[in-house]
C-alpha cells in the first residue's frame, strides 16, 4: 500500500515538474504541437471511460467536444460570459448530454450503441453546420477571447500549456479516483460482464449513466481547451473522423488503464509529426502503422510497455499496480 | 403531386441502392459479428476497376462482373492482413481495424489514382424513363433490378445451400457449428470475400451515376450501417426492408422539412428504432445467452 | 496532527517554489503582433511554404495549387532565380482541418523559418492561419480562398490575387440582370463557408437588382445524391439554377438534373468552371454560364505558355484557376522581391503594395490598400463541349 502511495505522489511530482518546465518552452512549433496534444489525450482519457473502463464504445465523443467548444464559443462571444464560467457551463452542459444521451443508449449492446452513438456525432455536426443563426454555420465562431488567469493572459503559447496540461493532471487525477472508488469497480464488473453485475445487485443501468455523463464532461473540458486556444471554432473540426481519432488515440495507448490515453495521444502526436516530411506518402504509412499495431498489439501500447519493463525487472515499483491488474485479468478469464 | 410522386420514386429508388451496399455488410456482420467500416471502400475499388476497364475498351457490364472479382480479391488480403489476426480479439479491436483499413485504402486510392473523380460511362448514362412527369435514370433502373435480384439470390444461397446453411450455423452459434464439422474459420473468410465482392458490384453499378473518386466510400459506408441496424444486423430481407425505409425517409425530410438537416433526421430515426426494438425491425428479440 | 501541520508546510513551501518559477518564465519570442520583422531564413535559398488540402475531399483542388506553384518556382529557379537565390518550396498538407492547418504553419513559420507563405483552400483556414503568418510579417498569398473577411482583418502582409466573393458575386449579377433574360433564379449551394458565402451574396445583389431568388438549397461537401434538392427546385420553376459549389458534387447535380428532366439554365462560380465540367458532366453541362478567374484560351500568349508548360510537366490542362492562380501568386512574390532588393520582409511588403498592374496569367494584377487585387471576373459559356469567352472585361 505504502508502495502505491510513493508511486501516486511520484505521478504528481513529475505532472508538476511537466507543467512547470512546459512553461520554458519557446519554440511556438512544438508548444500548439503540445497544446493540441494535451487536448487529444484529455479527449482520449475521456473515451477511455466508455470504452476502457465499462466497456461501452463511443463512436461520438467529436459531438461532446464540440458541444463543449461552443458552449464556450458563444458564451464568451455572444453573451460575454468569462472563459471560466463558460468552461464550468460547458462542463455541466456536455456532462447532462451525456446523461442524457446515455437515457436510452445505455440499454443498447455492442455495435448498436456504436451506431448509436456515431449518430448522435453525426446530428450534433449536422446542428453544427445548419443552425446558423446560432452556430454561425460553416463559418464557425471567430474572435474567441483567449482566458486570463491572476491578470496573465493565456494567449502566450507556452502559458496555456502549462495550464491545459494542469487541467489534464486534474482530469487524471479526477479519473484515478473514480475509478478506484466503488463506482470504478461496479465498471469493471460491467464490463466484464454485464448480466453478472446486474445479479450481483449493482445498478448497471446507473453507473453506464455515470460512466456517460463522466465522459462527456471531460471531452466538454477538453472542447473549451480547444476554443480557448484556437479563438476560432467550426464544424468541421468535431466531426466523425474526429470521434474515430479520438477512439484510436485511446485504444492504441491501452484501453482501462489510466495512462494508456496519454501514451496513445503522445505516440500518435509524435508519430504524425515525424512523418510529415514524407508529404505524399505521410498519411498512407501513418494508416499503415496504426492498422498493424492495433493487429499486433491489440492490448495497446502501454500495457505492453508495461509488461516488457517488468519482464525485464526494472520497474520493480510498477510491479504491485500490476500484479492487481493481473489478478483482476484472472477474474476476467475465470468469469 | 408529380413533385410528391417524384419523391417518392426518389426514395424507392435510393433504397435499393442502399440495399445494395448494405447487403455485403449484413453478410459479413451475420457471421463474423464484425461492423466493417471498410464496407464503403470496396465499393470504390470496384468502381475504380470499373472505370480503368472501360477506359481501356472493356465493355462495361464485363467491368461490373470483374469489379466483383477486384473487389473479392482485394477482400482477401484485407482479411488476411487486418481481420483474420483479431479473430481472437474482441469487437472493437476489430472495429478499429476496419476503420484503420477504410482510411488506409482512401489514402492509397489517392496516391495510386489522384484525387479527381471519374467518369465511368455506362451504356444507359445520359438516358431517363418520363412515366407522366416523373423521371428515373435508366441506370437508376439497372441498379435497382440487379440490387432485386442480387438480395433474392443471397436470400436463396443462404437457405438452399450447404454452403448457406454453413455460413446460418456459424452466424448462430459458432462454437457449436464447429463442434458439429462446420468449417467456421473458412466460412469466415468465404462469407467476408462474397461480402466486400457484393459491395464491389454495387460500386462498380454506382459509378455512371456518382462518378468515382478515392472518398467515394464513407458516406455510403454511413448509410449501410444505418439500413443494417434498422432491418436487423446479418439478416438480408432486412437489407432490403431497411434500404427502402432509409431511401424513403431520406427523400422526403430532404423533399418536404430540410435538405440540412436530412442526415440529422435519418439519424434520429435510427435512434428511436434502436430504442424501441434495438434488434431492428424485422428480427425477433432474443433473450442474451448467458 | 502533526502529520497534517507537516502536510501543510509542505504544500506551502510547493506553492511558493512554483510561483518563484512561475515569475520567470516568458512568454515564447514571436508571439506578439509587435515583434520584430526580421528577414528570416537562411541566406542561400528563399523558402515559400505552400499549405493546402492535399488529402481527403478537397484533394483534386489542392493538388491543382500545387502544380501551379511547383510550376512557378521551377520556372524561376531554370532562370537563376530570385537574387541569385533559388527557391525552395515546401508544401504542407493540412487536410482541411482548423487544427492541422495552424500546425503546419506553425511549423513553416518557427521551423523552416519560411520568406513566404501561400494557402489555402478554405476560407476559413486561410483566416487564422494568416493570423500566425502575420505576427512576423511574412507575405502571405490567398490565391484561392475567396471569403471577403480575408482582406478585411488590417492584417498588412496578405494578399490575394483573385476576386473575392461579393465582387464576383456583384459582376455576376449585373452581368445575368443586364444580359439574360433570367429574372427568377433558385440556388444549389454547397453548406460551407465558400457556398454560403457566395449564395448570400449573389441573392442579396440579385434581389436588389429586381431579381427573384425563389429558392436556395444546400448540400455537403462530398454528398452524392442530388434529387431531393433539384426535386425540390423542379416544382418551384426558375428561369435558371445557379450552382455555388465546388467541381466534384457540381458535375454530379447537372447529372442528375439532365436525369430527372430538368432543361434549364445553368450559373455557376469560379469554383465550377473550366474543364472539369465538360468533363465530368459532359452534355449536362451544355450552355452553361459561369463566371471564370482564368481560362485557358488561345490568343493569349502569356496564358498559352502557361497550358503548355504544365501540360508538359503534368499532363493535363490546367482545369480551372487554381492551379493558375497559385502560379501566379509565386511569380507575384518573385516580383516584389525583385522590386526590394532584399529579402526582409517589411521592405517586400512595401514593395508588394506598390507593384501595379503585373501582368500575370489571370490578369493585370495591382493590389489595394487591403492586400485585395484590383481583378476582373470574366464570363464564359460551355457550348458544344467547349469554353467560350462571352464577356472580358477591360
Amino acid at each position: 500500500m505504502n508502495r502505491n502511495r510513493i508511486l501516486f505522489w511520484t505521478c504528481i511530482l513529475v505532472g508538476m515538474i511537466c507543467i512547470l518546465s512546459s512553461l520554458y518552452l519557446q519554440n511556438l512549433y512544438i508548444l500548439r504541437v503540445a497544446v493540441f496534444a494535451v487536448i487529444a489525450a484529455m479527449l482520449a482519457v475521456s473515451v477511455n471511460l466508455l470504452v476502457g473502463y465499462t466497456g461501452q464504445v463511443s463512436l461520438g465523443q467529436a459531438g461532446f467536444y464540440g458541444i463543449g467548444a461552443y458552449t464556450v464559443g458563444l458564451l464568451t462571444t455572444q453573451w460575454h460570459w468569462s472563459f471560466w464560467l463558460a468552461l464550468l457551463a460547458a462542463f455541466i452542459l456536455t456532462s447532462l448530454t451525456g446523461l442524457i444521451l446515455g437515457l436510452p443508449t445505455t440499454q443498447l449492446k455492442g455495435h448498436f450503441l456504436g451506431i448509436a452513438t456515431l449518430g448522435f456525432g453525426i446530428i450534433v455536426n449536422v446542428i453544427f453546420n445548419n443552425w446558423t443563426s446560432l452556430t454561425g454555420g460553416p463559418n464557425g465562431i471567430r474572435g474567441i477571447a483567449p482566458p486570463e488567469l491572476f491578470g496573465i493572459s493565456l494567449q502566450y503559447e507556452n502559458y496555456f500549456l502549462g495550464f491545459s496540461l494542469f487541467c489534464l493532471m486534474v482530469v487524471v487525477l479526477m479519473v484515478h479516483l473514480v475509478v478506484n472508488s466503488a463506482i470504478g469497480r461496479a465498471w469493471k464488473c460491467i464490463r466484464h460482464d454485464e448480466i453478472s453485475a446486474q445479479v450481483s445487485g449493482i445498478n448497471v443501468y446507473g453507473y453506464k449513466l455515470m460512466a456517460f455523463s463522466l465522459s462527456g464532461g471531460i471531452a466538454g473540458i477538453a472542447g473549451g481547451l480547444y476554443a480557448g486556444f484556437m479563438t476560432f471554432i467550426s464544424p468541421e473540426t468535431f466531426d466523425l473522423n474526429q470521434s474515430i481519432t479520438i477512439i484510436t488515440t485511446a485504444i492504441l495507448g491501452g484501453p482501462g488503464t489510466l495512462f494508456g490515453p496519454l501514451v496513445g495521444a503522445g505516440v500518435l502526436t509524435v508519430l504524425s509529426e515525424s512523418l510529415r516530411a514524407l508529404n505524399e506518402l505521410r498519411l498512407i504509412i501513418y494508416r499503415a502503422i496504426l492498422v498493424t499495431v492495433i493487429v499486433f498489439l491489440p492490448e495497446g501500447i502501454y500495457p505492453f510497455i508495461s509488461k516488457k519493463l517488468r519482464k525485464r525487472g526494472i520497474a520493480s515499483q510498477l510491479k504491485l499496480k500490476d500484479r492487481r491488474r493481473e489478478l483482476d485479468e484472472q477474474d476476467f478469464s475465470q468469469s | 403531386m408529380v413533385e410528391f410522386a417524384q419523391t417518392l420514386v426518389n426514395g424507392l429508388v435510393l433504397g435499393a441502392l442502399y440495399s445494395l451496399v448494405a447487403l455485403g455488410l449484413t453478410l459479413i456482420y451475420g457471421v463474423m459479428g464484425l461492423a466493417n467500416f471498410a464496407q464503403g471502400e470496396f465499393a470504390m475499388i470496384g468502381g475504380f476497376s470499373a472505370f480503368f476497364l472501360v477506359q481501356e475498351g472493356v465493355s462495361y457490364p464485363l467491368a461490373v462482373v470483374i469489379g466483383f472479382a477486384v473487389a473479392g480479391i482485394i477482400g482477401l488480403l484485407v482479411h488476411l492482413l487486418a481481420f483474420y489476426p483479431l479473430r481472437q480479439s474482441n469487437h472493437i479491436n476489430m472495429m478499429l481495424s476496419s476503420l484503420g483499413v477504410s482510411l488506409f485504402l482512401v489514402n492509397l486510392a489517392q496516391y495510386l489514382f489522384s484525387p479527381n473523380p471519374q467518369v465511368v460511362k455506362s451504356p444507359l448514362s445520359g438516358e431517363s424513363f418520363n412515366l407522366g412527369g416523373i423521371f428515373i435514370s435508366q441506370q437508376r433502373v439497372l441498379i435497382v433490378v440487379i440490387s432485386f435480384i442480387l438480395c433474392l439470390a443471397t436470400f436463396l444461397l443462404l437457405k438452399h445451400t450447404k454452403f448457406g446453411r454453413s455460413v446460418q450455423a456459424a452466424s448462430l452459434d459458432p462454437d457449436t457449428a464447429t463442434l458439429y464439422g462446420v468449417p467456421t474459420k473458412r466460412i469466415s473468410f468465404m462469407t467476408f470475400i462474397l461480402g466486400v465482392a457484393l459491395t464491389g458490384i454495387a460500386g462498380a453499378l454506382l459509378a455512371p451515376v456518382y462518378n468515382v473518386y478515392p472518398t467515394m466510400g464513407i458516406s455510403l459506408t454511413l448509410k449501410a450501417f444505418v439500413v443494417v441496424v434498422l432491418g436487423g444486423m446479418g439478416n438480408v430481407s432486412g437489407a432490403i426492408a431497411g434500404g427502402v425505409i432509409v431511401g424513403l425517409i431520406e427523400s422526403f425530410a430532404g423533399g418536404y422539412i430540410s435538405t440540412g438537416f436530412q442526415d440529422a433526421i435519418v439519424f434520429t430515426v435510427l435512434f428511436v428504432v434502436l430504442i424501441l426494438k434495438p434488434q431492428g425491425i424485422l428480427t425477433k428479440v432474443q433473450g442474451e445467452k448467458v | 496532527m502533526n502529520k497534517w501541520r507537516l502536510k501543510t508546510v509542505g504544500m506551502c513551501g510547493t506553492a511558493i517554489l512554483v510561483l518563484s518559477l512561475l515569475n520567470a518564465c516568458a512568454p515564447p519570442k514571436g508571439a506578439d503582433q509587435a515583434s520584430s520583422s526580421k528577414s528570416s531564413g537562411s541566406k542561400e535559398e528563399i523558402k515559400i511554404g505552400f499549405v493546402s488540402q492535399l488529402s481527403g475531399g478537397g484533394a483534386l483542388y489542392g493538388k491543382q495549387m500545387e502544380n501551379g506553384a511547383k510550376l512557378a518556382v521551377d520556372e524561376i529557379n531554370k532562370k537563376g532565380g530570385i537574387l541569385g537565390k533559388k527557391i525552395k518550396l515546401i508544401i504542407q498538407d493540412d487536410q482541411a482541418n482548423p487544427s492541422e492547418s495552424v500546425k503546419v504553419t506553425q511549423r513553416l513559420v518557427t521551423e523552416d523559418r519560411i520568406n513566404a507563405w501561400i494557402g489555402t483552400l478554405k476560407s476559413s483556414d486561410t483566416l487564422t492561419d494568416i493570423g500566425i503568418t502575420s505576427k512576423q510579417d511574412i507575405p502571405s498569398f490567398v490565391p484561392v480562398a475567396v471569403a471577403n473577411s480575408i482582406t478585411e482583418s488590417d492584417y498588412t502582409n496578405v494578399y490575394r490575387n483573385v476576386a473575392n466573393n461579393s465582387m464576383q458575386a456583384k459582376m455576376f449579377v449585373d452581368y445575368i440582370l443586364k444580359k439574360q433574360p433570367h429574372k427568377k433564379l433558385a440556388i444549389i449551394a454547397e453548406n460551407t463557408d465558400y457556398g454560403r458565402g457566395l449564395s448570400e451574396d449573389f441573392k442579396s445583389f440579385f434581389e436588389k437588382g429586381g431579381g427573384e431568388i425563389v429558392n436556395v438549397e444546400y448540400y455537403n461537401v462530398g454528398q452524392k445524391e442530388f434529387n431531393d434538392q433539384l426535386t425540390k427546385i423542379k416544382g418551384e420553376k426558375p428561369d435558371g439554377i445557379v450552382i455555388s459549389g465546388l467541381v466534384a458534387e457540381g458535375a454530379l447535380v447537372l447529372k442528375q438534373a439532365q436525369d430527372l428532366g430538368m432543361k434549364t439554365q445553368w450559373y455557376s462560380f469560379g469554383g465550377f468552371s473550366g474543364a472539369a465540367p465538360i468533363k465530368l458532366a459532359g452534355k449536362a453541362a451544355d450552355g452553361m454560364i459561369h463566371t471564370e478567374y482564368f481560362t485557358p484560351i488561345k490568343g493569349d500568349k502569356k496564358i498559352e505558355t502557361f497550358v503548355n508548360a504544365y501540360k508538359t510537366k503534368f499532363g493535363d490542362k490546367p482545369d480551372a484557376y487554381y492551379s493558375a492562380a497559385t502560379y501566379d501568386a509565386v511569380n507575384l512574390y518573385a516580383e516584389g522581391v525583385k522590386k526590394a532588393k532584399t529579402l526582409d520582409n517589411k521592405k517586400v511588403n512595401d514593395a508588394l503594395h506598390s507593384i501595379s498592374n503585373y501582368q500575370g496569367v489571370m490578369g493585370s494584377i495591382s493590389f489595394q490598400e487591403d492586400g485585395q487585387a484590383t481583378t476582373k471576373v470574366w464570363m464564359a459559356q460551355i457550348k458544344d463541349g467547349a469554353q467560350t469567352v462571352i464577356f472580358r472585361p477591360e
